[in-house]
């Protein structure tokens, strides 16, 4: 008897055991141009944008971004790192998040890879995420075989949230990415 | 921090076990007290420490061989009680995963109470998860809408004692209850009133949680106290009465139990039997002559400018049923 279809695949171990670190444990700390709120979760930030504030990861939950800044910058984005180098037998990469915010924000998810020259190359997944006070599910997925930009292998990868270049208040409850 | 939990029943022994059997799963509580308010057939202490997977010596199970109401069994509970921290349940509620989360935040924390929000199912006709649109709007105002674990200001408490005056959406901090003397009337309804309201006037340091920790289920038509509808009502004024000397004696805001009254009466008076309504407009009439003083009234209607005119209109004697 075979053995029955995964239906998803652990994506990275280091990005399971962060995310699982912040869902399990109570931390906190102050919002900087970089921070590494667990192994392969960070938030990195345009330096001009000024950024400051404070985050917690409450138990059970991932984290509370109290995110303010001083000047004008272009990019600030949560990073989530994945260990999936190999895209052949992969159909869908997605994301299933739920959050919420005070005010209705866009956040903009992104599957970054790595190019042997050093570069990498962005592929923007279809649906934006918008924050808003009642906490909503939001799931999203990148067609592996018709998402052109995105190489079938790469050194590394993450997924990007792209947060609006501007102060944010916003709760991410939980987040699980998923490929089939 | 350990946590009891006290639960008063009355011949309601399926959705006991049920509510048992889920906390079983959650393993949150250190300790059980079940109050058996009068129940036809007595509840059975080993059958429910099975359901609830609780060593013998972790649940206590009381008996009021006639039935005293869920204030009066809470009450009994509260002298029971091992755990530093407390929550009042009733049988019919389901606590949801996020309440060992909330549990694990609250632990080195220190408080006196720590308000949680809930699902009310009446929400799911519009698909809505979470509360009555009013407690949700009041958590809004409170600021208390968004965010694990929230210290409450006066502004923020101000708001939040408005919300419906539930017993189980709060974990108390044990002695808090005991120094200040804080339990339920004596009423076969609204016997929560005390309870909350004291809460609040007594608390020096409240926390407010976002996340939804209970399931409270509403059916209209059961039989259920909720459902009662009747003479019992009219009782309300006793404890109410209660509440408005101890604001007055403690020479607090009394803009928010006003508040909270004229919805209450509202609700009261719309639900209440039809031929009930006469008396008890007679009645609310009086208390809001003696207990509202007419300088709130721009207040009132500036913080719900709807809630004057109904409740004018709902009194009026020309218009009483």
């Amino acid at each position: 008897m075979s053995p029955a279809p995964s239906l998803s695949r652990d994506l990275a171990p280091d990005l399971s055991l962060g995310l699982a670190a912040l869902r399990d444990g109570i931390t906190a700390g102050d919002i900087a141009e970089r921070v590494d709120f667990a192994p392969g979760v960070s938030l990195i930030a345009d330096a001009p944008l000024g950024v400051g504030g404070t985050w917690r990861s409450p138990a059970g939950r991932l984290l509370e971004l109290d995110i303010s800044m001083t000047g004008r910058g272009s990019w600030i984005a949560l990073h989530l790192a994945l260990e999936l180098p190999d895209l052949a037998d992969t159909a869908f990469i997605g994301f299933g998040c739920t959050g919420v915010g005070p005010a209705q924000q866009i956040i903009r998810p992104c599957l970054r890879s790595g190019l042997g020259d050093g570069g990498f190359v962005d592929c923007f997944l279809d649906r934006h995420i918008l924050t808003r006070p009642d906490a909503v599910a939001h799931v999203d997925a990148l067609h592996v075989p018709t998402c052109r930009p995105l190489p079938e292998i790469a050194p590394w990868r993450e997924l990007l949230l792209f947060l609006p270049p501007e102060p944010l208040r916003w709760h991410l409850h939980d987040l699980r990415i998923f490929a089939a | 921090m350990t946590l009891t939990i006290a639960i008063p029943v009355h011949d309601d022994e399926p959705y006991l076990l049920r509510l048992l059997g889920r906390l079983a799963r959650l393993g949150c509580a250190d300790q059980l007290v079940v109050v058996d308010d009068g129940s036809h057939a007595p509840l059975d202490h080993a059958a429910l420490c099975a359901a609830a997977a609780l060593p013998a010596d972790r649940l206590t199970l009381l008996r009021h061989d006639t039935a005293q109401g869920p204030g009066a069994a809470r009450n009994a509970a509260l002298a029971h009680v091992d755990g530093d921290h407390l929550l009042y349940l009733d049988a019919d509620d389901l606590p949801t995963r996020e309440l060992p989360p909330l549990l694990a935040d609250l632990a080195g924390q220190t408080f006196d109470f720590c308000i949680f929000r809930h699902h009310d199912t009446r929400s799911e006709i519009e698909r809505r998860w979470g509360p009555e649109p009013l407690d949700g709007r009041l958590w809004r105002a409170a600021g208390t809408d968004i965010g694990a674990l929230t210290p409450v200001g006066p502004a923020a408490a101000a708001a939040l004692m408005q919300t419906a005056n539930y017993p189980w959406n709060k974990i108390y901090r044990t002695g808090f209850l005991r120094d200040h003397g804080i339990g339920c009337s004596d009423l076969a309804v609204h016997e929560d009133i005390e309870l909350h309201w004291r809460s609040f006037l007594s608390a020096d340091r409240i926390l407010a949680s976002d996340r939804i920790c209970l399931i409270h289920f509403v059916d209209a038509e059961g039989d259920r106290l909720t459902n009662r509808l009747g003479p019992e009502r009219l009782e309300v004024f006793v404890t109410l009465d209660r509440v408005a000397e101890d604001i007055a004696a403690r020479e607090a805001d009394p803009l928010p139990f006003a508040l909270f009254t004229l919805g209450l009466i509202g609700w009261i008076h719309g639900h209440l039997l039809p031929e009930l309504r006469r008396p008890f407009a007679t009645r609310a009439r009086d208390w809001l002559n003696r207990r509202v003083d007419p300088a709130l009234y721009p207040a009132i209607d500036a913080a719900r400018p709807e809630i004057r005119a109904h409740i004018d209109q709902l009194l009026d004697p020309a218009a009483a049923g």
